[in-house]
């Protein structure tokens, strides 16, 4: 059985290597063990909990890199509201 | 377009997200399962609504969004539908149709009442037509009649003569904006119609033979077009057009930002249409979901098809109380309904969709004329921002009016009529604030003196106005935002809280109001603002994140009395290296008080601000308005903004810029 390190590094190289082709047949729901199989099925060891947490991981990575200043931008409201006088 | 990966972006994802918000009272277990089969039988575009009634009725409806830059998806959806009856047959056609062709109708809606009930049921297929005018009448209507013989047999003629009933009365500014097609229901046709203004609502239903009690329709009307920021009124035809109405009811925020959605609650729960459990279900929807957020898990085709798109894309959802529905049966009887919007987004989606369009100077004021034309509510007010409060309303109608005031196009001079009339109607204390719930204020009313007296130098409100913000005066010749003597209190205190922030000395707005006041008031401002200038030339904002704005109102109230002593000032603008459309209007207006190379300077500045203007004729939010603690005495260098996100504060200012350099 892999380490937790290992099938971590495996969900990272399975996102990193995917392909449109790996889309199809998937879940709409959150279901990362789906993920985990359909990384297995390609040769990538690894399980649900690595899976959340690779894509975690991708989309911070991306961030990092300005991929969402759009949203950045939007702030929601804060502060307390003030009543008519 | 990217068609593999986006095909794995089911709308059942957006109900996935959707249910951990919702409460298993409101959307029960098998109720949950109906919806997500029925979603992941539909089109793979993540972008629905749920229609729940408000009242104790576990009825929902599904809704999805389909817009004309997603038609890529449809090609191998439509390919692999095999029709089970008529009403699915003909859906499968107009989607075939418009994916071929969208011109003059840029997204579809999809209706699926009680879906999963037993019966065999059709989708009700909604048209958005393009404004009048944006794709040409003649191609829209060629389009129009393609999809609805395509939707039923016939269809065209009964679309035919309610178009052409509704045209014939609509008022001035007004627009048919949704086609519905009620494929489950008898073929029945719903014609949606925008911008109707409540002096107009009475007249409008009697002239195209409303058969209902307008009268009483019309209280409704008003108490919501004064409620939110847009209302659409829904007639039907079966094929006469039948005694029943609809009045939809839209906010531009969702409601962590809109306090208004609770005075719509107040008002539904007064008329017996809405359940208390409902509202608090309901009412305070409005989350964005961030995948790289801790707990926040993804759908797993969403999940691989994130991983598969470029480096820089990043998904995210949204999920919020879109709007509200008041409906009328055919005895009068009210009803109402809420809808839930879930939808998925690309950040380099929405990159691409707001890509700057280049046009001339000509060009881009006339574009940005008619952005601002198109803004103006139904109450005759422009809104923008979004803090605790809401949207400001008085205090950026008072600035758009005095941009439009200032525009030879009698159009723009009927908006600013009707939009003085409207602040004149909600004047308070002699003054003008931030909106209806804020007092009022140094700033807005300022803004609102130069508009008013742009249309009107003898209008007497303005003497009024200058006594009220004359009011604002510091002991030290400055000016604050909140008098001594104007009241602030807060939701939840029930002590007054420190507001001596708020209250200081702010010299963005005495550089605004100098231009506002007259005779010895503003000889005592001026003096003011010589002396406040800081060593680099500057005025520095309290209310802003930067101070080229406030800077350059400074130096306009002071070139309008002194031609020299601007040196500074102007280095100073001269210097500036905005990035983004609001400070490069700002900074042309304030060039326009230098030299020759200045003004040479600032002629480029226009031609750049030309390049940068959207398709739909705004400019990027660019005014990063400040909401600091009322406590907070200067502008902190962290502080939080609150952009301009509608475009419209940008916008007014950037025509503003463009006609000043004509």
């Amino acid at each position: 059985m892999s380490s937790g390190t290992e099938r971590l590094r495996a969900a990272m190289d399975f996102l990193r290597q995917a392909s449109a082709a790996d889309v199809a047949g998937l879940p709409a729901r959150v279901d990362y063990d789906a993920l985990a199989e359909r990384a297995a099925a390609r040769g990538f060891e690894t399980d649900a909990a690595a899976m959340a947490e690779a894509f975690r991981i991708l989309v911070r990575m991306r961030l990092a890199h300005g991929g969402r200043a759009s949203v950045a931008r939007q702030k929601t409201a804060t502060g307390q509201p003030w009543l008519r006088r | 377009m990217t068609i593999a990966e986006d095909a794995g972006l089911s709308p059942a994802g957006c109900l996935a997200l959707l249910w951990p918000l919702l409460p298993e009272a409101l959307v029960p277990p098998a109720i949950r399962e109906t919806l997500e089969r029925t979603a992941a039988d539909l089109p793979p575009v993540p972008a629905v609504a749920l229609e729940f009634r408000l009242v104790d009725d576990p009825t929902i409806d599904l809704h999805q969004l389909i817009e004309a830059e997603q038609r890529h998806l449809l090609p191998a959806y439509v390919a692999g539908r095999t029709a089970t009856s008529p009403g699915e047959a003909s859906l499968v056609a107009v989607l075939s149709d418009w994916m071929e062709d969208a011109r003059g109708i840029p997204k579809l809606f999809l209706e699926w009442d009680r879906p999963g009930d037993g019966e065999a049921t059709a989708p009700g297929v909604f048209l958005a037509l393009d404004p009048p005018g944006a794709t040409g009448d003649a191609a829209r209507r060629k389009r129009i009649v393609a999809l609805a013989e395509r939707l039923s047999p016939g269809g065209w003629g009964i679309a035919a003569a309610a178009i052409d009933r509704v045209r014939q009365v609509l008022p001035t500014g007004a627009s048919i904006n949704f086609l519905g097609f009620m494929l489950g229901r008898d073929d029945a046709l719903r014609v949606n119609i925008r911008h109707i203004r409540p002096d107009d609502f009475v007249t409008f239903l009697a002239a195209v033979g409303w058969p209902g009690d307008a009268v009483a329709a019309s209280r409704h009307f008003e108490m919501l077009v004064r409620s939110c920021d847009r209302v659409t009124i829904a007639l039907d035809f079966a094929p006469e057009l039948q005694p029943t109405l609809g009045l939809e009811v839209f906010m531009e925020s969702g409601p962590a930002s809109e306090p208004r959605f609770a005075r719509l609650f107040d008002h539904f729960e007064a008329l017996g249409v809405c359940a208390p459990e409902r509202r608090a279900a309901l009412a305070l929807l409005d989350a964005r979901l961030l995948p790289e957020a801790d707990g926040q898990d993804w759908p797993a085709a969403w999940a691989m098809a994130a991983a598969v798109r470029s480096d820089r894309d990043l998904p995210w959802l949204r999920v919020r109380l879109s709007h509200l529905k008041l409906s009328f049966d055919r005895h009068g009887t009210p009803s109402a309904k809420a809808y839930v919007a879930v939808r998925h987004f690309w950040s380099r989606g929405e990159a691409q969709a707001r890509a700057p369009v280049p046009r001339s100077r000509h060009q881009a004021r006339t574009a940005a004329l008619e952005f601002l034309l198109e803004r103006q509510g139904q109450d005759d007010l422009w809104r923008d921002f979004a803090i605790a409060n809401g949207a400001s309303d008085h205090w950026v109608t008072a600035l758009v009016g005095f941009v439009l005031a200032n525009q030879p196009d009698p159009r723009a001079r009927d908006a600013a009529d009707r939009a003085r009339r409207a602040l004149l109607r909600g004047r308070r204390g002699g003054g003008w604030g931030y909106n209806a719930a804020s007092p009022p204020d140094a700033d807005s009313t300022a803004w609102a003196i130069r508009f008013i007296r742009a249309l009107d130098p003898a209008d007497p409100a303005i003497v009024v106005a200058e006594a009220f913000l004359a009011a604002h005066f510091l002991p030290d010749g400055g000016l604050t935002t909140y008098a001594p003597t104007t009241a602030i209190r807060f939701v939840g205190n029930a002590v007054s809280r420190d507001d001596s922030g708020w209250r200081g000395r702010h010299d963005c707005v005495a550089a605004n109001a100098a231009s506002a006041l007259t005779g010895a008031a503003r000889a005592r401002l001026l003096a003011s603002l010589r002396g406040a200038q800081a060593a680099d030339g500057s005025w520095r904002a309290y209310w802003w994140r930067h101070d080229v704005y406030s800077t350059a109102l400074a130096i306009e109230a002071l070139a309008a009395v002194e031609a020299d002593g601007l040196g500074r000032a102007l280095a100073w603008m001269r210097a500036q290296r905005p990035d983004n459309a609001f400070d490069l209007a700002w900074q042309m207006l304030a060039l326009r008080h230098g030299g020759p190379a200045d003004r040479d300077a600032a002629s480029d500045l226009a031609d750049r601000l030309a390049a940068d203007q959207l398709a739909d004729g705004s400019w990027s939010a660019g005014a990063d308005m400040l909401f600091p603690d009322p406590a907070t005495p200067h502008r902190a260098p962290e502080a939080t903004c609150y952009p301009d996100l509608r475009r419209t504060y940008t916008t007014a200012s950037a025509l503003l810029a463009l006609e000043a350099w004509r």
